[in-house]
């Protein structure tokens, strides 16, 4: 499709690319604390690609990190973030700004603070618009039709007249993606966006961001501390710990044949029907807190597996085709170590 | 309203432990100066009952009226009509004095343990608060009764030193538990007390539920909108949409066997690893129940679910369809699913 085009790159790049990437905080006595370490990954356009992780794991530093959303003196980052060629993890506010809310854009959890409430849905969809200027005239109120129509509003028109208190949670979410989606943007970056939203609709909320990834190809990064609930609409799955990358790769392989004891843990942990009285066990302990991670793995402390070479230094990365595990004692083989 | 004796399902094996029945509760919102005030009717004629030892699940989306029935039951807020018994005694009625929250014999843990603990006071303090405002323990049993407690819930004694924020989500959790079972109360209400935890840590919280309906023979309402904590965890559930309770029986029959439209698309909504869905999910409806605007008047003589469901007959529009008993669950529907 796009071969006929010449300026436009060739399809197979990733729209954003990450490599060596480690992030650095504060905290109130001085020291300075390593939050994420060493993570790489890249999306490729129209690809569903989903940071899973528990609280404190690192996967919303990671989102702001991309999008440059945190002050340097706060956030300090080290490696590269690629989106096409250009590497944001050095580039200034002037390079950045004309980026956000174009060629890359956001959603968060809570839609209602996102919206402004004395606004209809139509002004402050014409403001994104306006913002960037790359509908004019007539073609704004079409395109904005266009996506409420793409987020599955029936009838969009009457969409426009609401003000956002006027409606559900779920369709404030949807308000909110036909926004970020409307000046075409490349890479769509889901901070948890159906977490405060009703069960019977979180599916439905990623079923529109996934459909719209392929129809688009728009490359989506999604963060979610729900392996169960991004399972069916990833491409690919990287589960974060601790702010490690413990294992990434196609979201069939990760569910069906996890490689990392973590990972196997956590789908453990998803609740079924007891039968005769029986419990799962779930994990023991809690998830550490940055002050308390050590040299070695940082599962270490909770892993059935660990063994005394397990708290020492980096863990060794394997790796098959597109499915990579860091740890010393994969569940299941992944040949060549790199 | 109060729904007719012959109407409501008691198990015939014993007395239960709490029993509440047709408890309404109707909000009233003033809309304009001289317009009548909204009605929103939270809880419309609901009857629930709780056996000792036995785990009751509270399904439902937000605005269904789970909290709500939690609220009235521990006597937060005051029902507008039905009555409540625990153990036999009771509570509210139409025409009774009220027994005031502390001594309804009923507690709640939330879903947030981070808000529920004063941080200013040590864990010790914190645990021992109800029994000392209550005043009927010495200084040194009421000591002992915290050590114990803090064991139970899988705690050291050492804790009893520290402060909330010392603690993980997980514990702190527990740290509620605690305080909430010190008491002694008859029936504990857990209002999402799972959802805020990570997942590797929430299977402790519901194991822990597990153990203490075992050894103290707790019953528990657990009110949830995650279809699968509700299935590890219930031995009975009920399922609410706007109000009213829909559909409501033991936890096996309800999910493989239901019978309410509604109750089937909250199962088909549920996410499961492992299993992809072979037909799309039925379409987001642009319904929400917490945003509904002006009155529900006619609501009162009709199902609730009409515009949802895919199930509607001409009669749900007219009529309202009472919980009866059908198969193994107990439904509200004219047009229950087939086996």
């Amino acid at each position: 499709m796009s071969n006929s085009i010449p300026d436009q790159p060739a399809p197979p790049g990733p729209v954003l690319s990450i490599e060596g990437l480690s992030l650095f905080v504060r905290a109130d006595d001085g020291r300075r604390l390593k939050i994420v370490e060493n993570a790489s990954f890249s999306i490729a356009p129209g690809q569903f690609f989903a940071l899973v992780g528990e609280s404190g794991s690192g996967k919303t530093m990671i989102a702001r990190a991309v999008m440059r959303l945190v002050p340097d003196a706060v956030l300090e980052i080290d490696g590269a973030i690629r989106f096409g060629a250009q590497d944001l993890a050095h580039a200034s506010e002037r390079v950045l700004r004309p980026l956000r809310g174009s060629e890359i854009t956001m959603i968060f959890q809570e839609p209602m603070s996102s919206l402004n409430p004395l606004m209809t849905v139509e002004r402050q969809l014409m403001e994104t618009v306006d913002a960037h200027g790359r509908f004019k005239g007539d073609d704004r109120r079409e395109r904005i039709l266009e996506l409420l129509r793409r987020v599955r509003f029936r009838d969009p028109e009457l969409i426009l007249k609401a003000f956002p208190h006027e409606l559900s949670g779920g369709m404030r979410q949807r308000v909110m993606i036909a926004a970020a989606l409307i000046n075409e943007p490349k890479l769509l970056i889901a901070d948890e966006p159906t977490t405060a939203l009703d069960v019977t609709i979180q599916r439905e909320v990623l079923d529109i961001i996934a459909e719209l990834a392929r129809d688009m190809g728009l490359a989506v990064l999604f963060i979610s501390h729900d392996l169960s609930l991004v399972y069916e609409n990833a491409d690919k799955i990287a589960v974060l710990y601790g702010g490690v990358i413990m294992e990434q790769g196609p979201a069939r392989k990760i569910i069906e044949s996890p490689a990392h004891p973590y990972t196997a843990a956590l789908l453990a942990c998803v609740p079924h029907r007891r039968l005769n009285g029986s419990r799962q066990v779930g994990i023991e302990g809690a998830v550490p807190s940055v002050a308390d991670w050590g040299e070695g793995c940082r599962f270490v402390e909770r892993c059935g597996q660990a063994r005394a070479v397990c708290r020492v230094g980096p863990m060794p990365l394997f790796a098959k085709y597109d499915h990579s595990v860091r740890c010393v004692a994969p569940l299941n083989d992944l040949g060549e170590r790199h | 309203m109060i729904t007719p004796a012959s109407a409501i399902h008691t198990d015939a094996d014993a007395r239960p432990l709490l029993e509440a029945r047709g408890v309404s509760k109707t909000f009233w919102r003033r809309t304009g100066l001289f317009t009548k005030s909204a009605e929103n009717r939270a809880l419309d004629d609901v009857s629930l009952s709780v056996a000792s030892g036995e785990i009751v699940g509270l399904v439902g989306e937000s605005g269904c009226g789970k909290s709500t029935l939690a609220k009235v039951l521990l006597g937060l807020e005051q029902a507008n009509g039905g009555s409540l018994q625990v153990k036999g005694r009771a509570i509210f009625s139409v025409d009774a004095a009220t027994v005031p929250p502390a001594q309804r014999g009923i507690q709640m843990i939330f879903q947030d343990p981070y808000g529920s603990l004063n941080p200013r006071m040590k864990v010790g303090a914190l645990i021992g608060e109800g029994l000392r405002i209550q005043g009927r323990l010495s200084r040194s049993a009421i000591k002992d009764e915290v050590r114990r407690h803090i064991a139970l819930v899988g705690l050291s004694e050492d804790s009893l030193d520290k402060y909330a924020h010392q603690f993980s989500g997980g514990q702190r959790q527990r740290l509620c538990i605690a305080r909430a079972i010190i008491m002694k109360p008859s029936l504990l209400i857990a209002d999402e007390a799972a959802s805020a935890l990570d997942v590797s840590v929430q299977m402790q919280i519901l194991n822990l539920l597990l153990d203490l309906r075992d050894r103290i023979g707790l019953g528990v309402i657990f009110i949830s909108h995650d279809m699968g904590v509700i299935e590890y965890l219930c031995d009975r559930i009920a399922v609410m949409y706007r109000g009213r309770i829909v559909e409501e029986g033991a936890a096996e029959a309800v999910l493989d066997r239901p019978r309410h439209p509604y109750t089937a698309h909250l199962i088909s909504a549920r996410p499961r690893v492992g299993v992809r869905r072979h037909e799309a999910l039925a379409s987001i409806e642009e319904f929400d129940p917490a945003a509904i605007k002006g009155g529900s008047g006619d609501l009162a003589h009709r199902c609730v679910y009409t515009e949802r469901c895919p199930r509607r007959v001409e009669r749900c529009s007219r009529e309202r369809p009472e919980l009866v008993p059908d198969r193994q669950t107990r439904v509200a529907c004219f047009n229950p699913i087939p086996d």
